[in-house]
């Protein structure tokens, strides 16, 4: 599928704004249950989305934050098919009028997750959709040593890309975090021929320092560049991404590997599903479950990224 | 083996896959045992791990390549190309676009990979046949391979390839050809598109699509030379039938096609494949040609080559290595100790030896036990050198790890010196620096290219300098980072529960039990640097080391005549030795040395028999 956008900012809803549909992850992290504790708005549903796996430190607090708010636990296992979201979105969804709203709050979605919502909600439409993407940053915290990976592939099925010109270049497009080597470890498995690097800037320097330290070997290895980018920003980051797409399509194929803030993750699934040449694939690298869980605190930021979006059918009555 | 652009080492490309196939030949240094035996028109399997060359060698093979080898021996090699060559290149991504698309919900009605795969591979042979016509400027070696194909026997020769691919042309030509086909391709996206998809686009097909499209070619324009060598990239990440197409296809489906395909050394589900692979011979049916080299001195000669046409390009006049990187201190100690025992019997130890003797009781054991500590009647001169020699890697590794203990009479773990930095000056230096890119080149680029550039750029105020320990101490590192990032970010092919750090937790355990042989256990003068994978080893051990030995941390040490393609088969009871890649992280020595079972090497970490991964 594709998707057709038609309004895009960084601004959050408005106490005039109506949320038709809250979806969040119920996870150990404290900030799986922030925004849920801190929205000014009631929305009329919510979905608390559950792994299944690492249930410990903050998650029963947050399982009871989202049973108490009313929340439908819906599970969702690692190697989950999206479409199986879907009814549950319909059901959340019925009678509501075009466009519906939905907020996703994706500070604590695996990447999987979060592809998988975006793409069962563009099924739940035959209308507008409007998102409110919320992201709030963990407080900054060293990074624990990298754990080897158990996946590195594309995000979805959905988004493994399509070309017509396999013996074209690949061209990486990467959001840099601070594990330590694992950009360049992924570069050196997707083996692209470019790279651009989307270094993030949040609100601690210590953050930005992490993450050159961890990727400091990447230009010596690659034909590489860096692109800084704020975290806080979607909308501008959004566009130099586009930018990029519009100058690499012809002469590439593109493959985002969004590592870092998650912010950045929904920016690539976001414009790999916008390419009407549907081309683009976006990869994880992921330890899953062998990761160890971590309670990252929220920082208290909270970033915005509406977009508004019309099935690729729907003509809007005049 | 590929190093861009002629003059400028700042647009050096690590990988051939963003050079045409010009460039490539422009700056090609042969790995001249391998090249030599691919430049033939027989069926090949070209094994080596990611970095070793096997694209760059088959973009050589490709027309467009021929006018450009300007090689000293190129003469020699051209005279051999009595073919032509169809090229399909593939990648990680686009090999996750075939097996990701057959996932698809609801699942497509036929299968994606195999009907994109037909289209790539007969859009390569077409493209091959258009640049037959469009690159006239051939070498006189092969002046055979020139297609003289008119306006009108290309119309006629695309409307018959069209009309047996049911395909619809725009215009008749094999451009138009190409485009019809990449336009099949494109409908092919199961996310897109509803509806037939055309008869050859599957595996069983496909020889006869490739032996029709052949034909039409025969009979239109009529090529002097009519055989076709199909160069199959990247194999390993085709999906299985296709994988299997491909190995059953050596045995030969056509007199005028052979295949030669691209693999990296371990294929896990190589037996598991419709037919056994084995059911086509090695060295009846296929050649096999290995681009890992078991003895460092075998990559030595092709890495010495590659770095001085690296000096040359980066503007500086071609020097002996040993004057740019000076001479490593393993050599530097072989070279002392042979000069200082020539110039007198009388000489006492090397002053290392003196300094590891007063603070390993076991090596100083060793010595007195050789009768090395003195000039005795039992041992001659040359042979008190050679056995001094012969262990002088271990000793110089010992001396620098080893500080003095409270206990004279034991070297305790704890004793033991981690010197990051300065331990990786122990391997700088010529020829060790070179030895540790194992002759794979997208390593020895990375590692010395940057080195050559800073000493282009500083020498332009010193023609006097050049490239200090130190600086190599951190290409050194970066290459070992490098290496560890690619094995830290694999997905390993056994459970995923079993071993919760990786692939990276497999190498380091095999690293470790070398390293505690080598520096805290007694002095052995019969280093162990190889290990046999045990008979009753576990699957999931196997698929660790076939892991490993694919990305380039593990290498396979072939015994004497047995062929290298082994390891597709079976890793049991096979031998490997580290990378000289990771020698600096374990602090081992850059020598084969003597093997022992990976059972025994590493013991009480894991649970081999078992089949276990669990390292304690």
């Amino acid at each position: 599928m594709m998707l057709r956008l038609t309004n895009e900012s960084d601004v959050g809803p408005g106490l005039e704004d109506q949320i038709d549909l809250l979806i969040g992850a119920v996870g150990y992290e404290t900030r799986s249950s922030w925004l849920l504790r801190n929205i000014q708005i009631q929305p009329r549903s919510i979905i608390g989305l559950r792994f299944h796996y690492s249930e410990v430190l903050h998650f029963r607090a947050a399982l009871k934050l989202y049973q108490q708010a009313g929340a439908s636990i819906v599970s969702f296992q690692a190697d989950a098919d999206w479409m199986e979201l879907i009814p549950y979105f319909q059901e959340a969804l019925k009678r509501q009028e075009s466009p519906v709203s939905v907020a996703i709050d994706i500070s604590a979605m695996s990447r999987t997750m979060l592809a998988s919502v975006v793409l069962a909600l563009t099924q739940c439409h035959s209308g507008g959709l409007r998102l409110f993407i919320h992201y709030g940053p963990a407080k900054f915290s060293r990074p624990l040593e990298t754990m080897g990976m158990t996946v590195a592939q594309p995000i979805v099925s959905e988004l493994a890309g399509w070309s017509c010109r396999p013996d074209f270049e690949t061209a990486a497009v990467v959001g840099l975090g601070f594990e330590n080597g694992l950009a360049l470890g992924a570069l050196q498995h997707v083996e692209p021929t470019r790279a651009w690097l989307f270094e993030p800037h949040g609100f601690d320097r210590q953050f930005v320092a992490e993450v050159r330290r961890a990727n400091g070997y990447i230009d010596s290895v690659f034909e590489a560049r860096t692109i800084p980018y704020k975290i806080d920003r979607p909308t501008e980051t959004r566009a130099s991404i586009g930018a990029l797409m519009r100058d690499l399509r012809e002469t590439h194929r593109i493959v985002f590997i969004p590592f870092g803030p998650k912010i950045f993750s929904w920016l690539c699934i976001l414009s790999a599903l916008e390419d009407p040449s549907r081309e683009s694939s976006v990869w994880r690298f992921s330890a899953q479950e062998n990761r160890p869980p971590i309670d990252f605190k929220p920082s208290g930021h909270s970033i915005w990224h509406q977009v508004l979006i019309q099935h690729p059918d729907f003509e809007p009555q005049v | 083996m590929n190093i861009g652009t002629p003059s400028r080492l700042d647009q050096v490309e690590f990988n051939a896959k963003s050079l045409s196939p010009s460039q490539v030949a422009s700056t090609f240094i042969p790995p001249l045992a391998a090249f030599q035996r691919l430049v033939n028109k027989n069926n090949s399997v070209v094994i080596g791990p990611r970095g070793s060359g096997k694209t760059t060698l088959f973009k050589m093979l490709m027309r467009r390549a021929l006018p450009n080898w300007d090689h000293e021996a190129a003469s020699q090699f051209l005279n051999r190309v009595k073919f032509h060559s169809v090229f399909i290149p593939a990648d990680r991504t686009w090999g996750a676009q075939l097996t990701s698309n057959e996932q698809l919900s609801p699942p497509p009605d036929y299968k994606v990979g195999e009907a994109a795969f037909s289209a790539h591979t007969l859009i390569a042979l077409v493209v091959a046949m258009r640049d037959s016509k469009e690159v006239s400027d051939l070498p006189a070696e092969v002046e055979d391979l020139r297609v003289e194909l008119n306006n009108d026997c290309e119309a006629l020769l695309a409307r018959e390839i069209a009309q047996a691919l049911s395909i619809k042309l725009s215009f008749p030509s094999l451009l138009g050809v190409e485009i019809a086909l990449r336009q099949t391709l494109l409908e092919m996206d199961p996310r897109r598109v509803v509806g037939g998809y055309p008869q050859w686009a599957n595996v069983e097909s496909l020889p006869n699509a490739i032996s029709l499209v052949i034909s039409l070619f025969e009979g239109i324009a009529k090529p002097l030379v009519n055989h076709w060598v199909f160069l199959f990239d990247e194999i390993e990440i085709a999906p299985e039938r296709i994988k299997s197409f491909l190995l059953d296809a050596l045995r030969g489906f056509d007199q005028r096609v052979t295949f030669k395909l691209a693999l990296v050394p371990f294929l896990k589900d190589v037996r598991s494949l419709g037919r056994d692979y084995r059911s086509a011979q090695s060295g009846n049916d296929f050649d096999v040609i290995a681009l890992s080299y078991p003895n460092k001195d075998d990559a030595l000669e092709f890495s010495t080559a590659l770095f001085e046409s690296l000096l040359v390009r980066g503007g500086l006049a071609a020097e002996r290595p040993e004057k740019m990187f000076g001479t490593s201190m393993f050599s530097q100690g072989r070279l002392r100790l042979s000069s200082s025992f020539r110039k007198t019997s009388q000489n006492d130890l090397p002053e290392t030896y003196e300094s590891l003797a007063a603070k390993d009781p076991s090596f100083a054991a060793y010595l007195e036990k050789r009768g090395l500590d003195r000039v005795t009647r039992d041992l001659s001169e040359n042979q008190r050198a050679s056995d001094i020699r012969k262990v002088v890697q271990l000793v110089l590794l010992r001396d620098f790890h080893i500080r003095p203990g409270n206990d004279p009479r034991r070297v305790l773990p704890g004793q033991l010196v981690w010197r990051s930095r300065k331990s990786l000056e122990l391997y700088a230096g010529y020829p060790s620096i070179l030895e540790l890119a194992e002759g794979n080149p997208r390593t020895l680029l990375s590692l010395v290219v940057p080195l050559i550039s800073d000493l282009a750029f500083r020498r332009e105020s010193n023609a006097k300098l050049y490239i200090g320990f130190s600086q190599q101490g951190e290409a050194i590192n970066r290459a070992v980072q490098t290496l560890v990032a690619l094995v830290k970010t694999l997905p390993p092919s056994w459970s995923r529960r079993d071993n919760p750090r990786g692939l990276l937790e497999f190498i380091d355990a095999i690293g470790r039990g070398f390293e505690r042989r080598l520096l805290r256990d007694d002095f052995d003068p019969d280093y162990v640097g190889t290990f046999i994978v045990d008979a009753d080893a576990g699957n999931m051990i196997v698929s660790a080391v076939g892991d490993a030995l694919n990305a380039g941390a593990l290498v396979f040490v072939p015994e004497e005549g047995s062929s290298p393609d082994a390891t597709l088969t079976d890793l049991r009871n096979k031998r490997f030795r580290l990378s000289y890649t990771l020698a600096p992280r374990y602090r081992l020595p850059l020598i084969l040395g003597r093997s022992i079972q990976l059972s025994s090497l590493l013991e009480a970490r894991t649970s081999l028999k078992q089949g276990g991964l669990r390292f304690t």
